[in-house]
């Protein structure tokens, strides 16, 4: 059928950008800081091989899902998976590798003012909720460097931020797993029922997706937002997820019972962690409720224009606005027409998403590539009713 | 007529204005900038506040070192038969030891471990000797050992540095505290060790 091919994909950002000086400064620091990391790895590797395949099997098996959960947050456009792939690698490789030797220099610091009890209790909450956030939020920057078409609103800064944030909490785990815990077996385990089972929902992952979203504010709300609120609220963020990760390294709150652990403190830990990483999670929820709220009204706003021009009709609107109800709409539409049917009408949504990114940002509804999107969404809505049983009157996401 | 047509592609509605390749550079130099203040920063302010305080303390008339503020002489004693001076902040603590002449710093090595034996049961001290040098150019080699103190049953790890003066007397420098607090002198140790004048 002629509407699959007519028009290349709409257009996305690509991580290979070799004319922007962000990507070789992206490269340069990734393979330079790749070399240390990958020479620890093996360090770990060589002292205790069983461990250290049961550290990257455990993680991967909780990073995966993280991953995808968060790819799936970002409700109306889906962000590429090479820049995704980008700030995760910036966050396990980049971040991590200067995190360590700034904190080192910036604990050392601590102890000169503080003597050697005081660093003791605070250096690690006085050092790395500054270097590594900064370390972790620099990659959701290069994200934009490269590809600043892709930032659209701040659930986009959210998703880079979080995923820079995983790929950071993964090769720290696997260096606490080795190094805290002795990295056999028995001491992997341990590490990973106290930093991932206890604590995997409070730590990284938030806090770089609270910068992230700052990231986002400021370079998405240019049209809407005096630069001075822009950078306001962004420190607002920043400064909630430094202040959590101070939280969380500092003594304060500190319900975990002393070592060594027996069968009732390993009950206790899980309540430890959640003291101080719950606020947290119930707060950058509410921030990503209200950010895909924003996006929601942005797209019934973005598309209310089209519903006059056929780009969208009111029934297939009220659908996009509600990813579920959007869903349920293909699994009907499988049930009725077939895949076949499915997949052009996962098509036309995807298109008519794009549909909306290009009236929010072409001046003219007659811009002609406006036009062009517009017409691609009305073919695909005609080849769509073309297909036998995919045009009931009432229900299946394509009225009209 | 615009002599780009048929030679450049429209601009679609959800591509950003490109920036001039001027511009291009200066966010990317600003991070690189942020990434230089934060990973070095913190050691140009320790090298700053690590200031020498109060008089330079001479042991044994072989070797003077420079405590930096907060650290101060707690005593002087003997190990294995040689003088050693104290200096310490908190739990932190720096022996300067003058030992007897030696052939070479690694020699010296070995004999204090021996001695060390003698001061803590259950003593593990690195196979590996760490070359080192000092500011003044003075050559010498590092092992670091956990062990038990006797009587008190408190486990403590430390850095022994072991260097020999231009008159050919033996000098240990062994910094040591509390397990798991050596991390939080051993700046200060290295950076005293460092700057220590042998004569």
């Amino acid at each position: 059928m002629a509407i699959a091919t007519r028009r290349r994909p709409f257009h996305h950002a690509r991580f290979l950008q070799p004319r922007l000086p962000a990507f070789w400064l992206y490269l340069v620091l990734l393979v330079s800081t790749g070399l240390v990391a990958v020479a620890q790895q093996a360090v770990f590797r060589d002292a205790a091989p069983g461990g250290f395949a049961l550290s990257w099997l455990l993680l991967a098996i909780y990073a995966l899902p993280v991953f995808v959960l968060v790819y799936l947050l970002d409700l109306y456009e889906r962000e590429p998976i090479s820049l995704m792939v980008a700030a995760f690698l910036w966050g396990a490789v980049v971040a991590t590798t200067l995190s360590a030797i700034g904190n080192g220099g910036w604990g050392l610091v601590v102890a000169r003012v503080g003597g050697p009890e005081f660093a003791a209790r605070w250096t690690a909450a006085l050092t790395a909720p500054f270097v590594e956030e900064t370390m972790k939020g620099l990659g959701v920057v290069m994200v934009y460097l490269i590809a600043r078409d892709e930032f659209d609103d701040v659930m986009d800064g959210f998703v880079y931020g979080a995923v820079c944030g995983l790929g950071f909490a993964i090769v720290e785990d696997v260096v606490y797993f080795a190094v805290a815990f002795g990295g056999g077996i028995g001491g992997v385990l341990q590490g990973f029922f106290l930093r991932v089972v206890a604590s995997g929902l409070y730590s990284h992952v938030l806090y770089t997706g609270l910068v992230g979203m700052g990231v986002g504010i400021v370079v998405s709300r240019r049209s809407t937002e005096s630069r001075g609120r822009r950078l306001r609220r962004a420190a607002g963020l920043c400064g909630v997820a430094v202040f959590a990760h101070l939280l969380w390294n500092s003594p304060l709150l500190d319900l975990f019972p002393d070592q060594p652990w027996t069968g009732r403190d390993w009950a206790v830990i899980p309540l430890a962690t959640a003291v101080k990483g719950l606020p947290l999670l119930i707060f950058v929820a509410i921030a990503v409720v209200l950010a895909r709220r924003r996006e929601r009204r942005w797209l019934h706003d973005a598309l209310s224009s089209e519903v006059s021009r056929d780009g969208v009709t009111p029934e297939e609107l009220r659908l996009l606005e509600a990813p579920r109800l959007r869903r349920d709409a293909r699994r009907t539409m499988r049930r009725r027409a077939g895949a076949r049917a499915a997949s052009v009408l996962r098509r036309l949504q995807r298109e008519q998403m794009n549909l909306a990114m290009a009236t929010s940002r072409a001046a003219d509804p007659g811009d002609p590539a406006v036009a062009d999107q517009r017409d691609l969404c009305r073919s695909l809505r005609d080849a769509l009713r073309a297909i036998p049983g995919a045009a009931p009157a009432e229900s299946g996401g394509i009225d009209g | 007529m615009n002599a780009s047509i048929g030679t450049t592609q429209p601009r679609r509605p959800d591509e950003a204005v490109p920036l001039p390749p001027a511009r291009r550079w200066i966010s990317p130099l600003i991070v690189l900038l942020v990434i230089v203040a934060v990973v070095a920063g913190g050691y140009l302010v320790y090298g700053v506040l690590s200031e020498p305080a109060g008089p330079a303390v001479m042991i044994e008339g072989v070797v003077s070192v420079q405590p930096l503020s907060g650290w101060e002489v707690a005593g002087r004693g003997g190990i294995d038969g040689h003088g050693y001076t104290r200096l310490s902040r908190g739990s932190g603590t720096l022996d300067v030891v003058a030992w007897d002449p030696v052939a070479d710093a690694a020699t010296l090595a070995l004999a204090y471990r021996t001695a060390l034996r003698s001061q803590l049961s259950q003593l593990q001290a690195s196979d590996e000797l760490q070359p080192v040098s000092l500011r003044d150019g003075t050559s010498g080699v590092r092992f670091r050992y956990v062990g038990v103190v006797a009587g008190t049953g408190a486990t403590v790890e430390g850095q022994a540095t072991c260097v020999v003066s231009p008159g050919g007397v033996g000098v240990v420098f062994d910094g040591w505290a509390p397990e798991g607090m050596l991390a939080f002198v051993d700046g200060d140790i290295d950076t005293m060790v460092d700057r220590a004048v042998l004569d």
